[in-house]
């Protein structure tokens, strides 16, 4: 029932991991922290270890999970965030669990009613990672329910999501069009089956007519219900001029249809009624396939979500939870360490210590007066303090970027170009070419020319540029899932295939993210070394942290005294000796007008100043080389970073020449004119991580975020690419490309088609047998040229 | 003739009750996770003497 402890190191009995130096005991058991063992003990007393035996993987250390402090009474405001019913005696709420990840965890989360008798239910979506869960609002209360999972170690996202309603109601129509589509595909071909084997059904005619009235009945469905939105694209072509490949295979379906009906309705034949249900059927298997392969990754989540959504303000003294959404001017609100300006403010306490990375790219934290104005979207980087709003949420800067982020319209931009251009010439010249038809052949023929009208709309078949694009992308996508990178939509390969400017943001992009490292000097003594491990053990600020994490195994000594002023440094004592660590003015007591340099901390024991600590951004691991592989490419780089030019420097000092341009200090707007200016005459991919990037990432033709995991706070982006895998970048480049190749290969072949079938439909004899064969057989090789081929592609390039 | 009419109208509602069942269960939500019922069946409900123990866990960690 528990895990056997091993006898050599302590193991920790909830998480598996070795319980350390300082494990927490309880009874017989030894765990890691405090978090395990409250698990643990809600477990065992429930009687749920079964927990542990059905994955033995299944317990995540709570020793560094971070969890929030929102207490029972500011949780439950959030509640009307996440409802998805709500009745009198039943409430239910869908969560995102980050931390699910096994079996055990659909298991444990499933049995949550025997945790908290107000709870009916509990379901989990594994791989949306989403629990519901259904209580009786009298008994339990939203809040209780999130301490529930936050103390068993799945903290639920708090964030507001987008609710899965409305995609569940997609993906459920598109399933009952493809179910529909399948049931009248396979009849009309049974019923078609007497024409193609040429049995004799001359001699019971009346047959034959029950066999094309059922087919013509069938194909009510299939093309007035599953084929419609290939129609409502002719709408919107027509309405807002937004053409797609789904307007020539419209006109195609139409003009199929609409002849075959004619047939049947003058008995001059069975119509193509087989080869309308075959290609829808098949149209609609494809829009399946590619709703489903990218469930599990949450694209396009927007910049709403992280934004905090309950302040505590302060009435007359006391804490008083309230919506963000809420405030007005003139409410006090509090905000500890780490937490996020919800509105624009003032400070009113002496000073506090802003991080506005998130909204800027500026990674160093800012320090503010008494009075200042903070605007909303900054993290308190240092201790608690009190604010007073100004200007309610819907006016604060939080809700600009916000919006900024979300107006750039991207309904158009995943289609291609090129594709577009074909879509247009495609309609053009099938309608062009079918007037032509009739008109050569009025004054000759009036039936033949109807006939050869609808011959070549028939004919004309778009298949190269419907089906072989999906299939070629669809491959290339999933391979790129494989290596780590995961496209909104396949035909975002097409995008990234067509790139020759990229426009990189620098921290968290090819920097790694909040990650600074401390070269300490090593003129430094043992006992310097301890003073400034002791001395920034004390602090919360990113600097201090960075050194500490460089002088892991020194130990520390005691420190009295200890001060911290934010933006300026920290002082304290040790015994006699006065130590201290900041900028040079905090560090030398002189005021400089010397521009303070981020990038050097200072330190001095007793007024003797050593030198100075370098702080320095972390490269991506083979960065040189993941940049020169993509200027090999021919792409043109550009670096659009939010941070000050001095942050640059190394950079520069390392990889010169790689990028054509550089940019520093730039605003989120600032970086998306920067992509917008390279639009003009280049095909740009924007490569960011943060909110700060949002809009840029919107600009480019494409977007592409580098984060860290799936479930991470990811701006809406066309592309997400684990940071693990950023050297593989001009790979997935080059395999992109090669596709394009291959989609560009498929549609010289249609056009070959196209022209011999067009001109056998001019001549109005192309007989019913030949369309019928050349119809299909266009589609079929096609398709199966692009994914034989981009198979093989992919095949070749296994190892980028 | 009349055997085969009769036989194309047992197929075609044949299907169509298919078709039906399907919609059903496509509309009811059953199609909406094909992932997560693949691991629940293979729970065991042994632990149910246990839960004898009690009952009044949900109280004591708030």
């Amino acid at each position: 029932m528990t895990k056997p402890a091993q006898s050599t190191t302590l193991t920790c009995t909830h998480c598996g991991a070795s319980a350390g130096s300082d494990p927490v005991l309880s009874g017989n058991e030894v765990f890691c922290c405090e978090g395990c063992r409250t698990v643990y003990d809600i477990l065992s007393r429930n009687g749920l270890c079964e927990y542990y035996e059905i994955d033995p993987d299944a317990a995540v250390s709570l020793k560094n999970t971070k969890s929030s402090n929102w207490n029972l009474e500011e949780l439950n405001l959030m509640v009307s965030e996440f409802v998805i019913s709500d009745a009198t005696d039943s409430k239910t709420v869908l969560f995102h669990i980050p931390s699910m990840h096994c079996s055990s965890c659909i298991w444990l989360l499933e049995k949550l009613p025997d945790l908290d008798a107000g709870i009916y239910y509990g379901r989990t979506d594994f791989l949306k990672k989403q629990l519901v869960v259904s209580y009786h609002p009298g008994k339990t209360s939203f809040g209780r329910i999130v301490i529930l999972l936050r103390s068993l170690g799945y903290e639920p996202s708090l964030m507001p999501e987008d609710s899965g309603v409305r995609d569940k109601k997609e993906s459920r129509t598109v399933l009952i069009k493809l179910g529909i589509a399948g049931f009248c595909a396979g009849n009309i071909m049974l019923f078609s089956f007497p024409q193609y084997l040429g049995l004799n059904v001359s001699r019971d005619p009346a047959l034959l007519n029950v066999f094309n009235l059922l087919n013509v009945a069938l194909s009510l469905p299939l093309v007035l219900y599953s084929a419609s939105d290939y129609f409502l694209a002719i709408k919107n072509w027509i309405r807002h001029r937004t053409i797609s490949v789904k307007v020539p295979l419209a006109i195609g379906i139409g003009a199929l249809w609409l002849r075959s009906l004619y047939e049947v309705s003058t008995s001059a034949g069975g119509g193509y009624f087989d080869s309308l249900a075959g290609l829808i059927f098949f149209l609609i298997a494809g829009t399946w396939l590619q709703n489903k392969a990218f469930d599990a990754l949450r694209f396009g989540e927007k910049a709403r979500k992280f934004f905090p959504l309950v302040a505590r303000t302060l009435v007359k003294g006391k804490i008083i939870p309230k919506r963000v959404t809420e405030l007005v001017a003139g409410d006090r609100v509090k905000l500890g360490h780490g937490e996020v300006i919800p509105a624009d403010g003032i400070l009113m306490e002496s000073s506090a210590l802003i991080e506005y990375s998130f909204a800027t790219g500026e990674s160093a934290p800012q320090n503010k007066v008494a009075g200042e104005v903070l605007l909303g979207g900054g993290r308190n980087a240092g201790a608690a303090f009190e604010m007073e709003v100004i200007r309610p949420f819907s006016d604060s800067r939080l809700s600009d970027i916000w919006r900024s982020a979300e107006t750039v319209n991207d309904s158009e931009k995943e289609v291609l170009n090129f594709e577009k251009i074909i879509s247009r010439y495609f309609i053009i010249g099938t309608i062009t070419i079918a007037i032509a038809a009739l008109i050569y052949w009025i004054p000759i023929n009036s039936s033949r020319a109807w006939f050869a009208l609808t011959a070549v709309l028939m004919v004309a078949c778009p298949c190269a540029l419907a089906l072989a694009p999906p299939f070629a992308y669809n491959i290339v996508a999933n391979f790129f899932a494989k290596k780590g990178l995961y496209l909104r939509k396949p035909e975002v390969a097409g995008n990234m295939g067509a790139t020759d400017a990229i426009v990189f943001d620098k921290t968290g992009t090819i920097t790694a993210a909040g990650e600074t490292i401390a070269i300490i000097p090593e003129t430094y003594n043992q006992s310097d070394r301890r003073l400034l491990k002791s001395i920034t053990g004390q602090s919360t600020h990113p600097y201090s942290r960075a050194i500490d994490r460089a002088l892991d195994e020194e130990e520390a000594v005691a420190l009295e005294s200890y001060r911290e002023v934010p933006g300026k440094g920290i002082s304290a004592f040790s015994g006699e000796k006065e130590i201290r660590l900041g900028s040079l003015e905090w560090v030398t007591d002189k005021h400089s007008d010397t521009i303070f340099d981020i990038k050097n901390i200072w330190f001095s024991v007793n007024g003797r100043i050593a030198e100075p600590i370098e702080m320095r951004d972390v490269f991506r691991e083979n960065l040189g080389e993941t940049l020169n592989g993509l200027k090999a490419l021919g792409i043109e780089l550009v670096l659009a970073s939010g941070d000050d030019p001095v942050a640059g420097k190394p950079l520069m000092k390392q990889f010169p020449k790689i990028f054509s341009g550089m940019y520093f200090n730039c605003s989120p707007g600032q970086k998306a004119a920067i992509v917008t200016e390279l639009k003009r005459d280049h095909h740009v991919l924007m490569v960011g991580d943060g909110l700060n990037d949002a809009g840029a990432l919107k600009t480019g033709h494409a977007g592409m975020v580098v984060t860290d995991s799936t479930s991470s706070f990811t701006p809406e982006a066309s592309a997400i690419l684990l940071q693990e895998h950023f050297n593989k970048m001009p790979g997935f480049m080059r395999v992109a490309r090669k596709a394009n190749r291959i989609v560009k290969e498929t549609f010289v072949v249609s056009l070959i088609y196209n022209i011999i079938a067009v001109g056998l439909a001019f001549t109005g004899m192309m007989s019913p047998v030949i369309a019928a064969i050349m119809m299909p057989a266009s589609s079929v090789t096609l398709m199966v040229y692009a994914a034989l081929r981009t198979k093989w592609m992919v095949k070749s390039e296994a190892d980028i | 003739m009349n055997i085969i009419l009769l036989l194309i109208i047992c197929s075609v509602s044949l299907g169509a009750l298919f078709l039906g069942i399907f919609i059903w269960w496509v509309r009811s939500g059953q199609a909406d996770d094909l992932e997560t019922p693949a691991h629940r069946m293979l729970f065991e409900d042994k632990k149910t003497i246990q839960k004898t123990i009690q009952h009044n866990t949900a109280k004591s960690y708030e």
